[in-house]
């Protein structure tokens, strides 16, 4: 049996429904018990959409801001193209459109907290089973997984490109 | 229940299933201390926990390890420089733990290369050898690495006299020619960083072991002798024959003050200081010139204090008032008075003197002796409870004294043939306590057998009641000399779980992965090459040609802790790489033949780490 308390924002409903099942007191659900919680797989119907980690309501979007969005792209390089290309599958899946496919909160959550996404959550689950692998730990903050975001929204409308164009794309050199 | 025949029918353990409970922990829980144990043939040290014995970490030091590359790869090949050129290996005895107020501080671990004289500095953030100097006029460095209270300075005795400057003398001319040395190695207290700060020319006697004085002592070192005797040859006779050997005193407070008036001479000299620099390169220097301090012309800087016979071990109590010496052949453990020693001094109680250096009376040092130990003192520490345990090499034992009556209260086999023994923080000015470790040449009979060679070992004792109890015994790398050990919480939390790429300053790491590529210039091929879960960029790599030298710059782009990547090339002739995240390793190949040659990832990385491979064509 587990202890849920009532919650301000967006997660209400999720758990007044979720109260039905598991009872209820009183106060802020606390980090250790929302982590006993995630444990057990007991996710909110929020978490399911939104994913598990350090966003835990719905976030408020401004437009892209374009300032944000050029640093999120030299991170997107630096960190992400590792494993992700825009256009095509590499260790990891293309990424334009994944914030047209997926919520702001479950990218944030995904790149912030991408080990208990890949373990905890049934739809990281199902990518880890997919890839054979977890999302690497890049040690992205707060700040920096926001500027990432405005990338990736500033580039979900565009056009596919060829490999070479694609930021951080390592092209191998042609054979001399 | 307590009673009973069948208790302690085991070498001494008391209800087995009492010993178990106490080393035992749990798996996913954590011990309660680390103990680092020297390698000695091996060159390295053993990081082990307390009191499970498991081994935690196998650190290189002094030895090429081609595990992870260490010695092998370009950045750390400097680390094993020498005035003889490289030297790839040495024998690892004495780790020493920096002290702040004369306790472990758990920041660094220091420990000599006996046989081409060194000694390493070990970063336990890291758990990795950051920096290693080579002592001048130098033979055996035994007596060696240890420290003042305060990490000021390293000391380091010569075991082995040599002529200084090194010349062609007959060695019969020993008498004549050689000399020994104490090197001081000044401590940065913020860096750690080592520099020979000076040395004193001793007689050409053997120095055996050290250790500072404290509390009251603080500011004095001594120094265990054998062979006062002064022989060359057949030492096992004739540096036998004097009833006394000596423990030197140094007052090394005083001979900083006679450097710092300008007493030491300038002495040509030729030896390599090598350290990480801030990229985590290994760069090694050449210094021209040592400081040295003859006792002939600096008075009240060391006596001689008569100690039986051929001491080993030369071990200062924690109230800094006690000098234990362990005469391998002695049939007592002498234990002499710091504050009978001052007055002494004082009182000019003088037994003649040895090239300037005044012999103090026997009598008028001696706080008191051990009678009846046993065979073989070797070594002491001490458990902070008024108590001392001495390892005896011959008779296999540990025995525990009370000091001030000087009486034994306890004695415990050891399997066999114990040399050191170690308490944590026992050579400190307030020990851990709880255990005592017997640190054994020879186990025989203790494990499976493994042919003609067998582990070495080490066992654990409970000293927490008035008998040692006898928990357990566990294999260990090469021959533990000599070991130290202090609580974990003083090392864990500052552990470096891994390298910020950010902050990566090797001239040829790549910050992403699209900045790998294949630069040449002339002869010379630069592969600039990352690594994550679960590939190297770039993978294919063509355009080398037969001639050609290739350095593989290897960046690890993991920001994740325990995600090292390997990186090994088929027919490569040094060893492997195994790259931290967030750093930098070179291993430099000359292809021989045209072909293709795979390369893969060594350490099981991920489900794909199998797809971690690529190829390199070679062309004429
Ligand atoms: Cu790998």
């Amino acid at each position: 049996m587990i202890a849920c308390r009532t919650r301000t924002i967006a997660l209400l409903a999720a758990l007044a429904a979720l109260a039905l099942v598991v009872g209820c007191s009183s106060g802020p659900e606390t980090e250790a018990e929302r982590q006993a919680r995630w444990q057990q797989g007991q996710l909110t119907s929020w978490e399911l959409e939104h994913g598990i980690g350090p966003i835990t309501a719905d976030v408020a979007l401004a437009p892209v801001d374009a300032a944000k969005a050029a640093r999120g792209r030299e991170l997107f390089i630096a960190k992400c193209a590792t494993c992700h290309y825009l256009d095509d599958r590499k260790t990891g899946p293309a990424l334009r459109d994944i914030t047209t496919r997926r919520s702001a909160e479950y990218v944030l959550n995904q790149i912030l907290n991408p080990e208990q996404m890949g373990k905890l959550h049934p739809d990281g689950r199902k990518m880890v089973a997919q890839y054979a692998q977890y999302m690497t730990i890049q040690g992205i903050t707060n700040d920096n997984a926001t500027d990432l975001l405005d990338f990736l929204r500033s580039e979900a409308d565009k056009p596919p490109v060829p490999l070479e164009q694609q930021p951080g794309a390592h092209v191998p050199p042609p054979a001399n | 229940m307590t009673g009973g025949c069948g208790n302690g029918s085991k070498d001494g353990v008391a209800g087995t299933g009492d010993a178990a409970s106490k080393v035992y922990v749990a798996p996913g829980t954590h011990d309660e201390f680390y103990a680092f144990m020297s390698g000695g043939f091996s060159g390295q040290v053993g990081v082990y926990g307390l009191p499970s014995g498991r081994l935690l970490r196998h650190v290189p030091v002094f030895s090429q390890n081609a595990e992870n590359g260490y010695g092998y790869s370009e950045e750390t090949k400097n680390l094993f420089m020498t005035s003889f050129g490289f030297v790839p290996w040495d024998d690892a005895h004495h780790p020493q733990l920096s002290q702040t107020d004369g306790v472990p501080d758990g920041r660094w671990l220091f420990i000599n290369g006996n046989n081409t004289p060194r000694v390493a500095r070990l970063d336990l953030a890291t758990f990795e050898t950051a920096e290693i100097i080579e002592l001048p006029h130098s033979g055996g460095n035994h007596a060696s690495p240890f420290l003042t209270p305060n990490t000021e300075y390293v000391l380091a005795g010569t075991r082995f006299s040599v002529p200084i400057p090194q010349q062609d003398v007959p060695i019969n001319t020993y008498k004549d020619n050689f000399k020994g040395t104490l090197s001081f190695i000044k401590i940065d207290s913020t860096s750690g960083a080592m520099s020979l700060a000076f040395q004193i020319l001793v007689p050409g006697f053997n120095y055996d072991l050290s250790h500072s004085g404290k509390g009251p002592s603080h500011g004095w070192a001594f120094f265990s002798t054998y062979n006062t005797e002064q022989a060359s040859t057949l030492l096992e006779v004739n540096a036998s024959r004097n009833d006394k050997d000596y423990m030197a005193a140094v007052n090394w407070k005083l001979a900083e003050r006679y450097v710092a008036e300008g007493k030491a001479k300038d002495i040509p000299a030729s030896y390599r200081h090598n350290y990480l620099d801030d990229a985590r390169i290994a760069q090694s220097e050449i210094v021209k010139s040592v400081k040295i301090l003859d006792p002939r012309e600096c008075p009240g800087m060391i006596y001689y204090i008569p100690t039986p016979k051929s001491p080993h071990g030369a071990d200062v109590d924690p109230t800094g008032e006690y000098i234990v010496g362990g005469g391998k052949l002695a049939t007592v453990i002498p234990v002499h008075s710091f504050s009978k020693m001052l007055k002494a001094i004082e009182n000019k109680e003088f037994d003649g003197e040895v090239d300037g250096i005044p012999i103090l009376k026997y009598e008028s040092v001696l706080a008191g002796e051990v009678q009846n130990p046993g065979l073989g003192p070797l070594h002491t520490e001490f458990d902070g409870k008024g108590y001392a345990y001495t390892s005896m090499f011959i008779s296999s034992e540990i025995v525990k004294w009370k000091l001030g009556t000087w009486e034994v209260v306890d004695r415990a086999p050891a399997y066999y043939s114990i040399g050191h023994l170690m308490i944590p923080g026992g050579d400190s000015r307030s020990p851990f306590g709880k255990y005592v470790i017997a640190l054994n040449k020879i186990t025989k009979d203790r494990y499976l057998p493994t042919g003609p060679e067998l582990t070495h070992s080490a066992q654990l004792y409970d000293i927490t009641g008035d008998k040692m109890k006898l928990l357990l015994d566990f294999p260990t790398i090469g021959e533990p000399h000599y070991a130290q050990a202090l609580p974990a919480s003083l090392v864990k939390d500052r552990s470096v779980k891994y390298f910020p790429i950010a902050e990566n300053t090797h001239p040829h790491a790549i910050k992403a992965e699209n900045e790998a590529r294949v630069e040449r210039d002339g002869r010379l091929v630069r592969v600039y090459m990352s690594t994550i879960r679960t590939h190297f960029a770039p993978d294919n790599i063509e355009g080398i040609r037969v001639g050609d030298s290739v350095l593989f710059h290897v960046t690890n782009l993991e920001q994740d802790w325990d995600v090292p990547h390997g990186f090994a090339v088929m027919g490569a002739n040094n060893a492997e790489l195994l790259v931290m995240p967030g750093e930098t390793r070179t291993l430099a190949w000359k292809p021989q033949a045209a072909g293709v040659i795979p390369f893969y990832c060594t350490d099981f990385c991920s489900a794909l780490h199998q797809e971690m491979q690529g190829y390199i064509r070679v062309s004429r």
